[in-house]
């Protein structure tokens, strides 16, 4: 079976790279712009492994954790954000994604 | 025109009024104040004299009286008298009959200084004054005075003209210098001032200045490039980012070995971007360094190893000497590249030599770790030497000229010191200071 990642950015520039690179590198992957489509493409695609950006147009990624966990409890989180800071980083692990980056 | 030529006037002459009109006022008061004091007490002097000899006068008539009236004849006597040749004197007998007047009682000026019947005739024997007179020799006695006073205040006008002259001078050279800056804002080291060698406060206060100019040359380039800086390293690094991902992705889909190369480059390109954008954050960004005790010698280690395998360092001779047990209490990361920003300098300095040699030594002295980085370059002028910390100065086409400044700021961020020695063609030391750890300090 495929390992899914669901990438979660508002850039499309990102989002799109990612996504490509990660298809390059064999596996399934589906890109989202935002939360609710990627809440949205979690129930049809099921992904194993979230890549969320932090600093979305609209929300903050870290504060959306919940609502993908609920949807799926096993789903692996992974933060991504430009503004790098320890504290930030300390408070997203806190909120349980499986790492920052 | 005519307008800004007549603010420039009252401007060029305000100084010297405010120091030459109170200093000429108050010289001519204590003057006046002086002369009249002095004047005041020649007039009693004078006067006490004069009634003296009024005194003296009528006590000689009065006795003279006396004595005659005894062996003369009434009419022998008025007759005798009649001919007394003082000038000031004028004498009645009893009923009012004039004896003697040397005519002084009629003049306009005549004043009445004493008067007695203390004698035999009963007589009125008067002493008048001539007050004319009695000024024009006063006057006279005082022509002195008067030609002190006045070349005393002449002297004063002259040394208050020449003060206010020797201060305003280079006070308004100073302050039409700083309008002109503000006027022209930015390039402030072509300014000079005049009055630099002066030995006195005003030397001082132009020498204080122009090492602000010089060191504002950089404050403002550090404040630009801060809030440059600041605002747009986020906004820039995030578009770069997602450039060179997808440019990563495209190396790996293109097929002929020409769209690789390109790729690459373009990356090497986003990549030497997005150091200057990082060099600039670190410049732009107050924080404190989180410092820890660590052995020098490994991070030295780690370094030299680094230059000596990549391209940049090849054909250059590196070495390092540093004590076994050495520690330095700084900021880890920011040492190392502290270290990078020295040493790629020293690559560039060394770039046209054919024996390249950089030295790096890390000692002890007394709390100090002290490090070291000597190389043989084409060393730096006294001028280059003043301007090397100074943000966005270089000499290299390529380079940008923040090496030098971000290694000074992570110095004082780590609270070490740093200095720099240089000649031209004889290489450059950059010597680095920063507390041991805190076991060697006890």
């Amino acid at each position: 079976m495929k390992n899914k990642i669901l990438v979660i950015d508002d850039e499309f520039l990102i989002r799109y790279t990612l996504a490509e690179g990660l298809k390059d590198r064999g596996y399934e992957t589906e890109s989202a712009g935002s939360v609710e489509e990627g809440l949205e493409k979690m129930k049809t695609f099921g992904p194993e492994v979230i890549l969320l950006d932090n600093l979305l147009e609209n929300s903050r990624g870290m504060d959306e954790i919940p609502a993908f966990r609920k949807l799926d409890e096993n789903v692996q989180v992974i933060m991504m954000t430009a503004y790098g800071s320890v504290s930030q980083a300390v408070e997203a692990i806190k909120r349980g994604p499986t790492t920052t980056c | 025109m005519k307008h800004k030529g007549k603010q420039a006037g009252e401007r060029f002459w305000r100084i010297e009024n405010e120091i030459l009109i109170p200093f000429v006022i108050i010289g001519i008061l204590v003057l006046i104040a002086f002369g009249a004091v002095s004047c005041y007490n020649s007039y009693h002097i004078k006067m006490d004299y004069e009634k003296n000899m009024a005194g003296q006068m009528l006590g000689d008539v009065s006795r003279d009286i006396d004595f005659l009236a005894e062996r003369l004849g009434e009419q022998e006597l008025k007759e005798l008298f009649s001919q007394h040749r003082s000038a000031q004197l004028f004498i009645a007998d009893e009923s009012g009959e004039i004896i003697h007047d040397s005519g002084v009682r009629k003049r306009e000026e005549a004043q009445l200084l004493m008067t007695s019947m203390d004698n035999r005739a009963g007589w009125q024997v008067s002493y008048y004054m001539d007050r004319g007179m009695f000024w024009e020799e006063l006057m006279e006695e005082q022509r002195y005075v008067v030609i002190a006073a006045i070349a005393a205040l002449m002297v004063m006008v002259e040394t208050s003209v020449f003060i206010s002259y020797n201060i305003s001078g280079p006070i308004r050279n100073m302050s039409m210098t700083c309008a002109e800056i503000e006027r022209d804002k930015g390039e402030f080291r072509r300014y000079s001032f005049k009055t630099i060698n002066r030995k006195d406060e005003i030397g001082q206060l132009a020498r204080t200045f122009q090492n602000l100019l010089l060191s504002m040359e950089n404050y403002t380039k550090v404040v630009y490039t801060n809030k440059m800086a600041a605002s747009l390293a986020h906004e820039i690094k995030n578009p770069i980012a997602g450039i060179r991902s997808g440019i990563q992705l495209l190396k790996g889909r293109v097929e002929k070995e020409g769209d690789r190369m390109l790729c690459d480059s373009m990356i090497k390109e986003i990549d030497r971007v997005t150091g200057l954008i990082t060099n600039l954050f670190t410049l732009s960004v107050k924080r404190e360094s989180v410092r820890q005790v660590f052995a020098v010698r490994l991070l030295l280690e780690e370094i030299c190893m680094l230059y000596t395998r990549s391209p940049e360092g090849a054909g250059v001779d590196i070495q390092f000497e540093a004590d076994e047990d050495l520690r330095c209490f700084a900021n880890e990361n920011e040492l190392k590249q502290i270290s990078h920003n020295i040493i790629s300098n020293s690559l560039r300095a060394m770039r046209e030599k054919e024996e390249k040699q950089i030295r790096v030594r890390a000692y002890a002295q007394d709390s100090w770790c002290v490090l070291e980085f000597k190389d043989n370059g084409r060393g730096m002028s006294a001028e280059e030497l003043t301007r090397v910390l100074e943000p966005f100065y270089t000499k290299n086409i390529n380079g940008i000229g923040l090496g030098l400044s971000i290694v000074e700021k992570l110095v004082s961020q780590n609270e070490g010191a740093l200095a720099i020695e240089s000649e031209v063609g004889g290489g450059t030391t950059v010597t680095l200071r920063f507390h041991r750890g805190e076991k060697d300090e006890e």
